[in-house]
């Protein structure tokens, strides 16, 4: 079996806030193998951003700290790195190189006083042994790439000139103009109306096929992840709930908050006169109940279990297939060790 | 953009009007009116026969007899380079004069009038320049008024209606009374529409309103070209020190010691440093005031070893008297600006886009200087647009203390002695070059921000 390329074991990053520390990320498990897209799920401040941008070190410190983890980076078959260990100078030669990151908000995420084309060309010129002409060419490829017409003429474009979706292009075209191994996708299509939002997964996925790349693609959005990923991630308050090949979590999803999720969702053809919520509210991170994260507004939670004493571990309940659960429905594999978890591999 | 300038150019117009009809009629409905403090100067309660004479010259000179909105108007034509002459403006040939010079010599009336005959071809040019006619013209009218009493008579009248005569004319009183009345008189020549210098007219004092502001301009524009570069300077560099090391010990300290200087009223702090720095019994460190002392002409322009020993020369005595007038102007300037600055870099640094360009790999020390900056300048634009105008009215403070002749001591000198010209210069001065930073302004945001556009 290959090596992941990036795997992220026990991450947990704090924040110091005046309220207390907030525990935004604890304890995350992940890995990501060259070619695949993971899908990471999860509601607004379950940790999902911030487990991407541990990646690349950009949570700021202050107010964050990285509490406790690895993130192994293993590219071009040498022996894998820490990414939380590297020097600042050691992670600006990865980031936008190795590893390029795209956000959510394309209105916001592009420097408004600067032209598009100086903004590609600094991440070009920045990475790569290239003369300002050479990556001109380079940032007109990448333009021309991501499905923009005339790019030539729109390297002098301003932001604000742009729509939503070509701002977003031009920020995949800025993170790919590098060739990255991996593209960590923080909500790219949140802030684009539907049509838009499919062009540019559709244009990610590409640029995958392409290219070769992994992709961590960060969404709330079941649907996207059900059509773009090959692996899925539920984050819930800090913590990987369940983890497993997309197929596999949404045939039969094993933690209680998936289901709620999947229960949420309306269906093609299946009437019904209003959706099924999942109770209650996302717990405050600086306030975690105790044990299970999820317990207080668990459908199947029952006084005996261990549920409100001790986190459930995420243990194998299915071939390939991860849950924290007490209430374990599938076949029991043991414990699968923490650090190796988990191997799914992208050609299922 | 040429368009968007053009308007805002025809807007100053009517803003311009405004700012000058604010403060002409506020010193014209003072009481005491115009020059009041000129002509009361005993502080009596009769007008003396002295300040009578001197508040008729001053009428016909201003036109202060008339309805405060006349004068305004007068004053609007007066400044404005499209407008109609006034008598004062037409000049005459050598030729013209030189017929006009011919006529007085032949004519015996003149010669009998003998012993004054300069005067009388001032008095005819006088007389032509009230009329709008020409000097030949002129001295026709003066022989006829010289020569018969009722002809003179109604020649008066019809310059000043209200002349007393008491005693029958003689052509000697004649003489004498129509150049009373004419000195200074003007008239706007309805007849002469021109385009024109415009004419900022004559301080209380006689000289040129021009001449006044040609003088104070320069003195307190090389005070402001000193200070604003060091306020900027400290500003900047503090500013972005403190956001950079936000919470730290510099941003404390400097944040603390800024607000403490800033807090310090300008007026306090100069007349101590006077106290301390200038007084002969504490450190005679700097001299108390002036901008040279009285020896710098002779002085060399470098500082030199001469018979004496060390000669400061000028440029170093210069610097010398203006250290603590730019102490005064500078230290509390920087605090807003300073704050401004680490303000908006930390509104900056927490954007998104900063988190793109940290995300394509570039160090910390270029994502604060071409990404950061570049968008926290932006506001200080419009503050610095302000700063302007500010230091003008802050030197007025600073002038007066440190006497230094500049447009604020000028400004405050004058509303004292309600030296009309002199204070409507300075307004205009002050409004023109409010609104034009202003402009500026607006023109620097287009360039420095591509998102402005004012197409």
């Amino acid at each position: 079996m290959t090596e992941p390329l990036l795997r992220i074991e026990d991450l947990a990053v704090n924040f110091d806030t005046p309220s207390g520390v907030v525990k935004a990320v604890n304890g995350v498990h992940l890995s990501i193998y060259p070619g695949q897209t993971l899908g990471v799920v999860g509601e607004s401040g379950c940790g999902k951003s911030v487990s991407a941008l541990s990646t690349l070190q950009l949570v700021p410190t202050p107010p964050g700290c990285y509490e406790r983890g690895k993130i192994w980076w293993s590219a071009k078959g040498e022996p894998p790195v820490d990414l939380l260990t590297q020097t600042e100078k050691q992670m600006q030669s990865i980031r936008g190189n190795d590893i390029a990151m795209i956000f959510q908000e394309p209105m916001t995420s592009l420097n408004p006083v600067y032209t598009v084309g100086e903004q590609i060309l600094e991440a070009i010129l920045l990475h790569q042994a290239v003369g300002r002409a050479q990556a001109i060419e380079i940032a007109v490829t990448a333009l021309e790439d991501v499905g923009i017409a005339d790019a030539r003429s729109r390297l002098k474009t301003y932001p604000h000139q742009l729509s939503g979706g070509m701002r977003q292009r031009v920020m995949i075209a800025m993170a790919l103009a590098c060739q990255p191994k991996l593209l960590l996708a923080d909500e790219p299509t949140t802030a684009l109306d539907v049509t838009i939002q499919a062009q540019i997964l559709e244009l990610l996925r590409e640029l995958q096929i392409k290219r070769g790349m992994s992709i961590m693609l960060i969404t709330h959005d079941l649907g996207v992840v059900a059509q773009n990923a090959d692996v899925v991630a539920v984050m819930y308050a800090g913590r990987v709930v369940e983890y497993g090949s997309v197929h596999d979590v949404f045939d039969r999803p094993q933690h209680p908050y998936t289901r709620g999720l999947f229960d949420s969702m309306p269906r093609l053809g299946e009437e019904k006169h209003r959706l099924r919520t999942i109770e209650g509210n996302v717990p405050d991170p600086g306030n975690l109940p105790s044990g299970c994260p999820f317990h207080p507004r668990c459908r199947d939670w029952q006084e005996d279990v261990q549920c409100a004493q001790a986190v459930p571990p995420l243990q194998e309940v299915f071939p390939r297939h991860w849950a924290a659960c007490w209430h374990g429905t599938g076949c029991d594999q043991g414990n699968a060790s923490l650090a190796d978890i988990p191997p799914v591999s992208t050609t299922a | 953009m040429l368009t968007y300038i053009f308007r805002r150019l025809a807007l100053m117009l009517p803003t311009l009007v405004g700012v000058t009809a604010v403060v002409f009629f506020i010193m014209a409905l003072a009481p005491g009116g115009f020059g009041g403090s000129v002509l009361n100067e005993q502080g009596s309660q009769n007008e003396g026969e002295e300040s009578r004479r001197i508040r008729e010259y001053f009428n016909r000179r201003y036109g202060l007899d008339q309805p405060a909105i006349i004068q305004y108007g007068r004053w609007l034509n007066q400044v404005s380079p499209v407008g109609f002459l006034t008598s004062s403006q037409i000049q005459f040939t050598h030729e013209q004069l030189a017929e006009a010079q011919t006529a007085i010599d032949a004519d015996p009336l003149f010669g009998s009038l003998k012993g004054r005959p300069g005067h009388m071809l001032a008095l005819a040019e006088m007389l032509a320049k009230y009329q709008d006619i020409s000097p030949l013209e002129a001295t026709r009218l003066l022989n006829d008024a010289l020569g018969e009493a009722s002809a003179g008579e109604n020649l008066l009248k019809e310059i000043n209606p209200e002349v007393e005569i008491k005693s029958p004319l003689t052509a000697k009183t004649t003489a004498a009374l129509l150049l009373l009345e004419l000195a200074g008189r003007q008239r706007i020549l309805f007849a002469r529409p021109a385009v024109k210098m415009p004419d900022l007219g004559q301080s209380l004092r006689g000289r040129r309103v021009t001449q006044l502001l040609g003088e104070a301009v320069p003195i307190t524009l090389l005070l402001n070209l000193i200070t604003i570069p060091i306020i900027y300077s400290i500003a900047l560099v503090t500013g972005i020190l403190a956001a950079r090391y936000r919470g730290r010990a510099f941003d404390i300290i400097s944040g603390f010691i800024m607000l403490g200087l800033w807090c310090l009223p300008v007026i306090w702090v100069g007349v101590m440093l006077i106290g301390y720095f200038a007084n002969t019994q504490y450190w005679k460190f700097f001299p108390t005031d002036g901008l040279h002392a009285l020896e710098a002409d002779t002085m060399r322009f470098l500082p030199s070893f001469g018979p004496e020993g060390f000669e400061r020369g000028w440029l170093l005595d210069a610097a010398w008297h203006l250290a603590l007038p730019i102490l005064c102007l500078t230290y509390g300037g920087f605090a807003v600006l300073s704050k401004l600055t680490r303000g908006s870099i930390l509104d900056n640094i927490s954007c998104d886009y900063v988190r793109t360009v940290r995300a394509k790999g570039v160090s910390e020390h270029t994502v604060l200087f071409r990404h950061v900056l570049r968008n926290s300048l932006l506001p200080l634009i419009t503050v610095s647009a302000s700063i302007l105008p500010a230091l003008f009215v802050g030197s007025v403070v600073v002038e007066n203390i440190f006497s230094i002749p500049g447009m604020g001591k000028l400004g405050v000198e004058a509303a004292f002695m309600k030296d009309r010209e002199v204070v409507m210069g300075t307004t205009l001065l002050g409004g023109l070059l409010g609104l034009a930073s202003e402009l500026l302004r607006d023109i620097c945001y287009a360039a420095a921000d591509p998102r402005v556009s004012y197409e």
